[in-house]
């Protein structure tokens, strides 16, 4: 795997999936504690000298930093942070909708499949 | 419940461990005896739930009498330059290469781990696409899944956990090498069947050991198990202690007398050094098998004998046959086509540090030692609450820092364990005894002495120096080729003339010990390894090749070896 992948999935994608797996297949309601995780996998990443930051902030980074690629999945994978930072902040509102945030958090994992197979292709 | 220490440059492994695995307990950092769950530190960003690099692990495995039982260890680790491994990077300058560094940084910890901690199972989370070289070792474990969820981690844990927890079952420890493998293999079908079983190895490999304590408790046999070491019975008893004799039959048999045929009657037999039994008691043997009954020296009355039997011998039984000194029907007789062999020490090397840390233990506690370690005890001020049970070896870094008080922690280098297994054992689990019962008394003694000098507290470690390791592994001990065991000898028509190493330092013990192995080689080719005749000039006419057969086992000599060195 290219270096560039192996951080991205390090420092991001692992980070904010796991959660969400984890919450999706659960076999009870999730409790506080399993949403504030969900919200820490993605509000709470850190970089290599340990600050905090959400997972926009580290993709804005990380971007900069990718190999040549097209822009197109580079914006898919950036559009899909932003869906599941929405629909995880929205868990504030109405806790209600922890399913249908932790699709969305579900779907960045499908988005770095799509730039791992694209960076492969190129 | 198994404890855990999760070495990850980030919280999100432990934390999920914590909130979806309640079945491990882990080890943290802060020293705090209430798990995370509860701690009210938990949500105010505490950075001590897990180790982030090596420094921290080290320092939280110091702190522990006794090792978690598992490692979880990320491969990728997002730190600081200065937070990694190894200290000196100028094999690693340039920023592709930290990124390199940083993303195999958890081969870098499992490789001071095993340095450091060589009895610590490591689980190292990876990916099936991972590229780089696995690193070799019986206590590294894989997971080749990549964890996103719990799950994924908790089925990896346990699997590792429970190949761990495989190598010891019951009484013996199994390890994880291929020849112990097969031979509990084999173990689990034959001590379900009634056929006669045969064990062959080397002296001091456990057989007897083997036939006593799993053998026969598994073969569900509801009569005794009754043990007889060929070897150690004058050749002239023989006959009744197998068969049994009538009074009167011969001088001294002065009351009837079963034999352990009949005593083992619907239990097990087990004939330890079976090739040492002479032809003429190898065709009564037979019989004895072939009919189930027995007659008493003496006696006329058949009685029954069917136990079921395991023989056991260090010699090779075919080589016996072809040289016509074992039967070939008794030899077929013993089932030799699923004969068990045992391996011997220097073929388990990948189990040596438990092997040394059990026999440690096991000396510890053994009855011999006991007045040792009550002068110990005795001697310096140890709490009410001494736990024997809770003693500990700790091989690789000592932890005297916050070793327990209430507890024995024995500690021995890396490089001792270096030497121990560069070691070739010819005596085998009998010579490891024997070195962990030494290596004990002298570290105690030791210990003894330098507090008649002044010192009133207990030493947190009772170490085994390097020096005193190499002490008691002796000539022995040095690496040297296999076969590589003819001395600097000479038999002349005058008179037999040995020369001998002395090294500084060995114990008397050690250097007569290897005077009589070198005078014993020297003979043995001096004579053609005739036995008979090594036994008359040995002990005098009359005397029994089982005799020099004996001294040469107890003395790690291998006839098949000293054989095939002639040859």
């Amino acid at each position: 795997m290219h270096p560039w992948l192996s951080r991205l999935r390090h420092d991001l994608v692992k980070r904010a999936v796991w959660p969400a797996r984890d919450l999706r297949g659960a076999s009870r309601e999730p409790q506080p504690g399993d949403l504030a995780q969900l919200q820490r996998g993605l509000f709470d990443l850190r970089d290599d000298a340990g600050h905090a930051l959400p997972a926009s902030a580290l993709w804005e980074r990380l971007r900069a930093e990718a190999p040549p690629l097209p822009a197109a999945p580079l914006d898919a994978f950036g559009a899909a942070i932003q869906q599941a930072e929405r629909a995880v902040a929205g868990l504030a509102g109405d806790p209600r909708t922890w399913l249908a945030a932790a699709e969305a958090v579900l779907r960045i994992e499908q988005a770095f499949a799509d730039l791992a197979r694209t960076l492969e292709e190129e | 419940m198994p404890r855990l220490l999760v070495i990850d440059d980030r919280d999100q492994t432990v934390e999920m461990v914590h909130r979806h695995l309640p079945q491990f307990e882990t080890l943290t950092r802060c020293g705090r005896t209430i798990p995370c769950q509860v701690c009210e530190e938990r949500d105010r960003g505490c950075t001590l739930k897990c180790a982030h690099d090596y420094r921290e692990a080290a320092e939280a495995l110091s702190r522990q009498a006794q090792l978690p039982d598992l490692v979880v260890l990320d491969l990728h680790f997002a730190l600081p330059e200065e937070r990694l491994l190894p200290e000196d990077k100028s094999q690693h300058q340039g920023r592709r290469a930290l990124e390199e560094l940083r993303r195999k940084q958890g081969l870098h910890i499992l490789e001071r781990l095993r340095r450091d901690y060589p009895t610590l199972p490591v689980v190292l989370l990876t990916t099936t696409d991972a590229d780089f070289e696995k690193p070799q070792g019986p206590l590294v474990y894989f997971c080749e899944n990549e964890v996103v969820d719990s799950r994924t981690l908790a089925a990896e844990i346990t699997r590792a956990l429970d190949l761990q927890h495989a190598s010891q079952e019951g009484p013996v420890f199994w390890g994880r090498g291929a020849g112990m493998a097969s031979l509990r293999r084999q173990i689990g079908v034959l001590s379900r069947s009634p056929l006669p079983v045969l064990i062959e190895g080397e002296t001091g490999t456990g057989k007897s050991y083997l036939a006593e304590n799993v053998l026969h408790p598994r073969s569900g046999a509801k009569g005794p198990l009754v043990v007889t070491d060929l070897s150690t019975i004058p050749s002239t008893l023989l006959p009744a202690h197998l068969f049994g004799a009538r009074r009167g039959s011969y001088t001294g048999a002065v009351e009837d007398q079963p034999g352990v045929f009949e005593q083992a009657h619907g239990g097990t037999l087990f004939l330890d050094e079976i090739g040492n039994l002479d032809l003429d008691l190898q065709r009564q043997l037979l019989l004895v098998l072939e009919r189930g009954a027995v007659t008493r020296l003496g006696d006329v009355r058949q009685r029954p004998a069917a136990p079921r039997l395991i023989a056991a011998t260090n010699l090779d039984l075919q080589q016996l046959v072809r040289e016509g000194r074992f039967r070939h029907d008794l030899y077929m007789r013993l089932n030799p086509a699923t004969r068990l062999r045992v391996p011997p020490l220097r073929e388990r090397r990948e189990d040596l540090p438990d092997l040394v840390r059990f026999a440690l233990l096991d000396a510890l506690r053994s009855e011999p030692l006991r007045p040792l370690v009550r002068a110990y005890l005795a001697r310096f001020p140890t709490p009410d609450d001494f736990r024997e049970d809770a003693s500990a070896v700790v091989i690789g870094k000592p932890q005297a820092s916050r070793a327990r008080r209430d507890a024995f922690t024995v500690f021995l280098s890396t490089a001792a364990l270096q030497r121990l297994a560069a070691h070739d054992w010819p005596g085998n689990h009998r010579e490891l005894k024997l070195f962990a019962s030494n290596a004990l008394v002298f570290a105690l003694a030791q210990h003894l002495d330098a507090a008649a000098g002044g010192r009133d507290r207990a030493p947190a470690v009772l170490s085994v120096p390097d020096q005193l390791v190499d002490q008691l592994l002796g000539s022995e001990g040095a690496p040297r080729s296999r076969g590589d065991r003819r001395p600097a000898s000479a038999v002349t028509e005058l008179g037999r003339r040995i020369e001998v190493t002395v090294k500084a330092g060995h114990s008397f013990a050690d250097i007569s010990a290897d005077v009589e192995r070198q005078y014993l080689i020297a003979l043995f080719q001096a004579l053609d390894g005739d036995l008979d005749r090594m036994a008359r000039e040995l002990f005098g006419p009359g005397a029994s090749r089982r005799k020099v057969h004996l001294r040469m086992n107890q003395l790690g000599l291998r006839l098949r070896e000293l054989r095939g060195a002639q040859a």
